[in-house]
């Protein structure tokens, strides 16, 4: 009797319903590198301080009260992503500084962290200096200046403020925040250091804030190509927070990187519907391009492209999302707008955006110049030297372009 | 991290998705909305309790249905299609808490003709304040994304349902080891019938 083949047939089955088993369900087991040591919280959320807040401001409208209710707006804005409610925390933070003009940090900083919503970071560094002027160590001021730096590309001026709230208060959230600015920079390293640090002292009470960590800290993972590691923290900041938009767009990028398009088209869905963010519908239409799907990258790439002329914030990947149109009117406006926006920010994004509109322009020497900059100021990206790569081949100097595409491998093997 | 949080930028469009499967006269529709969008449109936790379970669901299902069906139509040539929710489909339980779960709901819109040529009409939360987004995806891949703008689709064909997803790579595997298995039982036969 063939009893070998009994053998196989068995465990061919086995296999087949480990399969079966892995695809059909998902995935819950803990972090390897990061595992969230506490349950996850099944506490339910709801607008009791909004409304207590609420009463007793109309009650007597008081300056502290009128901050409180302010913070708890933002909160409730972080939780929803409805911008609605940042309106709201603006109102009420106006009135608390009509009403207690002085000695009013939780005031100030609301619109400070309002104005960071929205993006206008100057304003909200403007706002974080008043209030470091009377209190040179306010935690809270220093961690939302550093952020806001952080999002102007100012890497240095950003670490500057985080060194200190680490100093003072080595704990989770400072720690994460000095391992964004560092992976940001390109110090691998330190911010692998503060990472896993961070997770080491977290607390529970700020799920968000440790689902979001895990996301940043994959996101490094993924740039250098540890495609393993970086599923780990993504799988784990989901399984913490399973609608953050952050991770599940990192999961598409994960996914798309591997040629999984069914995966990485589910995963920016997901990341679309919580977030509401049209960046998604961009990555969605490059999804459909890679599978050779032009009418639906069309239907995808036009709507990504309404939805950010919609949305003040969102001038770069517009710019990105013309480039890709790449029609001559197109490619100009992209080239307009990225211009306008490195007047303003000079972050990665923003410059590798500006050179590959200035390279659409045929500008090549202006191109080498943002590229450079972009590869000087911030962390080693194997896409910009891959752009720096072309934008050389186009100059005639393939010395150089060999070398920036060597880079590209070894950064993302 | 508050306010690295910040870097987020806030949205106030209501984005939902369906996925309509085309049959012989039938679409069966299934959709995917937030919990915080539908709690916009009725009272989902009628006890309280933060927490949206079957029996509410059961309650307030109809009166979605009823939304949906509206705002959401389908015509086949000159014909309304009518739409009913899918009897036995409910929701799970779910936590208020978690306003960004994925709530899906199935409808099937009849015809009384065979599908031809279709026409989609959708207005889903335009009620809301922003742009609201509905991204419609046919079964053949076609994907149509609604908005303030647009309201209809151009006609679609109406082309034949593409199966649905299954582990592949298993089943891949219980073909092989069926395979593996009727040889194994052939051989057996062989043998057993020789001299």
């Amino acid at each position: 009797m063939k009893t070998w083949i009994w053998n196989g047939a068995a465990l061919a089955t086995l296999v087949a319903l480990a399969f079966a088993w892995s695809e059909v369900s998902g995935r819950e087991e803990q972090s390897r590198i990061a595992p969230y040591r506490f349950p996850l919280s099944t506490a339910v959320d709801t607008d009791a301080d909004i409304a207590f807040l609420q009463e007793r401001v109309a009650r007597a409208p008081e300056g502290l009260d009128l901050a409180a209710l302010a913070g708890a707006f933002l909160r409730k804005a972080r939780r929803t992503g409805q911008s609605r409610w940042i309106l709201e925390a603006e109102n009420a933070a106006r009135r608390s500084l009509e009403t207690l003009p002085v000695s009013n940090p939780g005031a100030r900083l609301a619109l400070a962290h309002a104005a960071q919503m929205k993006h206008d970071f100057a304003r909200s560094i403007a706002l974080c200096e008043q209030v470091l002027q009377e209190r040179p160590h306010d935690a809270r001021a220093l961690s939302l200046k550093a952020t806001a730096l952080w999002g102007l590309g100012r890497l240095d001026d950003a670490l500057l403020c985080a060194d200190p709230l680490v100093d003072r208060a080595p704990i989770s959230e400072n720690l994460g925040l000095r391992a964004g600015i560092l992976a940001a920079r390109g110090d691998e390293r330190e911010a692998l250091h503060d990472f896993a640090k961070a997770a080491a002292l977290e607390e529970p009470g700020d799920a968000e804030g440790s689902s979001w960590m895990r996301a940043l800290w994959a996101r490094l993972a993924l740039r250098r190509g540890r495609l393993d590691e970086a599923e780990d923290l993504l799988r784990e900041a989901l399984r913490i927070r399973p609608f953050q938009p952050l991770a599940l767009g990192l999961l598409g990028d994960l996914e798309l990187g591997r040629g999984r398009f069914d995966a990485a088209e589910a995963a920016y869905r997901d990341a679309h519907r919580v977030s509401g963010d049209p960046v998604f519908l961009a990555r969605r239409a490059r999804v459909r391009r890679r599978r050779g799907d032009a009418a639906g990258a069309e239907e995808f790439r036009s709507a990504a492209e309404k939805a950010l002329r919609e949305s003040p914030g969102h001038r770069i990947p517009l710019a990105q999302v013309l480039l890709e149109r790449g029609t001559p009117d197109a490619d100009r406006e992209a080239l307009a707008i990225a211009e306008a926006e490195a007047t303003r920010r000079r972050n990665a994004e923003t410059l590798e955006t500006l050179a590959r509109a200035l390279l659409a322009a045929d500008r090549l020497e202006d191109a080498r110049r943002a590229v450079r900059e972009a590869l000087r100021g911030a962390a080693p990206e194997a896409r910009l030297h891959e752009l720096a790569a072309d934008i050389e081949t186009r100059l005639g100097c393939p010395s150089r372009a060999r070398m920036h595409r060597d880079a590209a491998r070894e950064i993302h093997p | 991290m508050a306010a690295v949080l910040a870097l987020l930028l806030a949205h106030d469009s209501t984005v939902s998705s369906s996925r309509l499967e085309l049959g012989e006269r039938e679409v069966r529709a299934t959709f995917t909305f937030s919990l915080e969008d539908l709690a916009a449109l009725a009272r989902l936790d009628l006890d309280r309790d933060g927490t949206v379970d079957p029996e509410e669901w059961r309650r307030v299902l109809p009166s979605i249905v009823d939304y949906v069906g509206r705002k959401f139509r389908i015509e086949n040539g000159a014909d309304l299609c009518t739409s009913e929710g899918e009897p036995g489909s409910l929701p799970p339980a779910l936590s208020l808490s978690e306003g960004r779960a994925p709530v899906a709901i199935t409808l099937r819109y009849r015809s009384s003709r065979p599908l031809a040529r279709l026409r989609v009409h959708c207005t889903l939360f335009d009620e809301h304040g922003g742009n609201p987004r509905h991204v419609a995806e046919l079964s053949g891949g076609r994907t149509i994304i609604f908005d303030r703008d647009r309201k209809r689709s151009e006609d679609l064909p109406a082309g034949p349902a593409a199966p649905g997803r299954v582990p592949k790579l298993g089943l891949a595997a219980v073909a092989a080891s069926l395979i593996l298995g009727a040889t194994a039982f052939k051989l057996r036969g062989g043998r057993a019938a020789g001299p």
